[in-house]
């Protein structure tokens, strides 16, 4: 319900970054107002995905396209993406994912506040790629952009995914050396995000 | 300042981490005000040595070891028994000289260093853990038996091991019997 509203209004009173979304809106809007049957066999009817795609589809399913750590000022602490050519998309996706997660935030927070989960579950989907987002309470923001053709992936595992990346950035911050702000330079957490990227020769 | 055996068990148990991450303050605090790493280390190794002068009775008070009849005994006792009561890690021992002064612990896991991943790319030459080497010298110095007390390798500066060598200066009296450790 939210989402239909928010794509409604889209051209109308979007946050500052949807508002540079031309092309994609009218997809997306196109895609969530047809209804999840649809969407699928939507996808189904597409041209098939280029071999990478079907190389994680094939693989063990826990595979992330994109993954980000934003601050709390809203810029990126750590962004690391798939090398493929179009590794700027990843970045727009991001960018204008935190509109969606400011919206949820603010949205939970008039509702009880010591109610209000981490995990924040699916910001919104575009037709490649579905965006996930987790909060943090010191409002750092992780966010996840997964293909949709590896339907494999499950809730749970996007949880876990999240927790994951929770406990590593728990660990960063525990060095001496990081001062909070800073951009994240860790070979651990580069090898933590690596197992969970989609592998691409 | 002795507390029965029980109750440190659980100090120990409640404030791990926290100890760990005080020390890296420390640490990160002392980077920032020196700008040489040889500064700093030097600042740690005085620090230790104030800590050390001061722990040498709590380690007598606590342990009760008996006397210690040679240099190697010496080292045994830091290493199996200060060590695990502190840090509560066992260092390995090694003689490494002929005449029997220069000894070196062989640390598998050090705590300290639990959330240090690596030393920043400025501070190539830090000693991180310096602090135990002033508490062992200090500590030492106290049971009339001065010694050096050094890193000879350091994992965080890409070794395979951390080890401390602690060489025992000969005095100019040859004592048979030294004192209590």
């Amino acid at each position: 319900m939210r989402r239909r509203r928010r794509l409604g209004g889209a051209e109308a009173a979007a946050g500052p970054r949807a508002q540079h979304r031309q092309r994609g809106t009218s997809t997306a809007l196109a895609m969530a107002t047809a209804g999840p049957r649809a969407r699928r066999a939507s996808r189904e009817r597409r041209p098939p995905p280029p071999p990478h795609v079907t190389r994680g589809r094939g693989g063990r399913g826990k595979m992330a396209v994109c993954i980000a750590v934003i601050a709390k000022e809203n810029y990126p602490l750590y962004i690391r993406s798939v090398p493929t050519e179009n590794e700027l998309k990843f970045h727009y996706t991001v960018h204008t994912s935190l509109d969606v997660v400011d919206e949820k935030i603010s949205a939970m927070g008039k509702a009880l506040v010591d109610q209000r989960e981490l995990y924040l579950g699916l910001l919104y989907p575009t037709e490649d790629y579905k965006v996930y987002g987790y909060v943090t309470n010191s409002k750092v923001k992780f966010v996840m952009v997964v293909d949709s053709s590896n339907t494999a992936l499950r809730d749970n595992e996007i949880r876990s995914m999240f927790r994951k990346l929770h406990n590593s950035y728990t660990d960063i911050m525990c060095n001496p050396f990081y001062n909070p702000g800073d951009r994240i330079h860790s070979r651990a957490f580069d090898n933590m995000v690596n197992s969970m990227m989609m592998q691409v020769c | 300042m002795s507390r029965p055996p029980g109750r440190k068990q659980e100090n120990h148990k409640i404030s791990g981490e926290l100890f760990v991450l005080t020390y890296g303050a420390l640490v990160a605090q002392l980077c920032k005000d020196y700008e040489k790493d040889e500064d700093v280390n030097t600042c740690l190794d005085r620090m230790g040595y104030g800590i050390g002068v001061r722990l040498i009775d709590d380690f007598l008070a606590r342990s009760a070891v008996k006397k210690c009849r040679s240099y190697s005994e010496t080292a045994d006792m830091i290493a199996q028994v200060a060590f695990k009561m502190y840090l509560g890690i066992t260092p390995t021992v090694s003689c490494s000289s002929a005449a029997g002064n220069e000894f070196s612990l062989i640390l598998d896991k050090n705590p300290l260093v639990d959330f240090v991943e690596e030393l920043p790319a400025e501070r190539a030459s830090l000693c991180y853990c310096n602090l135990l080497c002033g508490v062992i010298r200090g500590a030492l110095e106290m049971v009339h038996l001065p010694a050096e007390v050094t890193f000879l390798q350091d994992r965080l500066k890409g070794d395979a091991v951390t080890e401390i060598g602690i060489t025992f200066l000969r005095k100019s009296e040859d004592r048979k019997h030294r004192r209590n450790k």
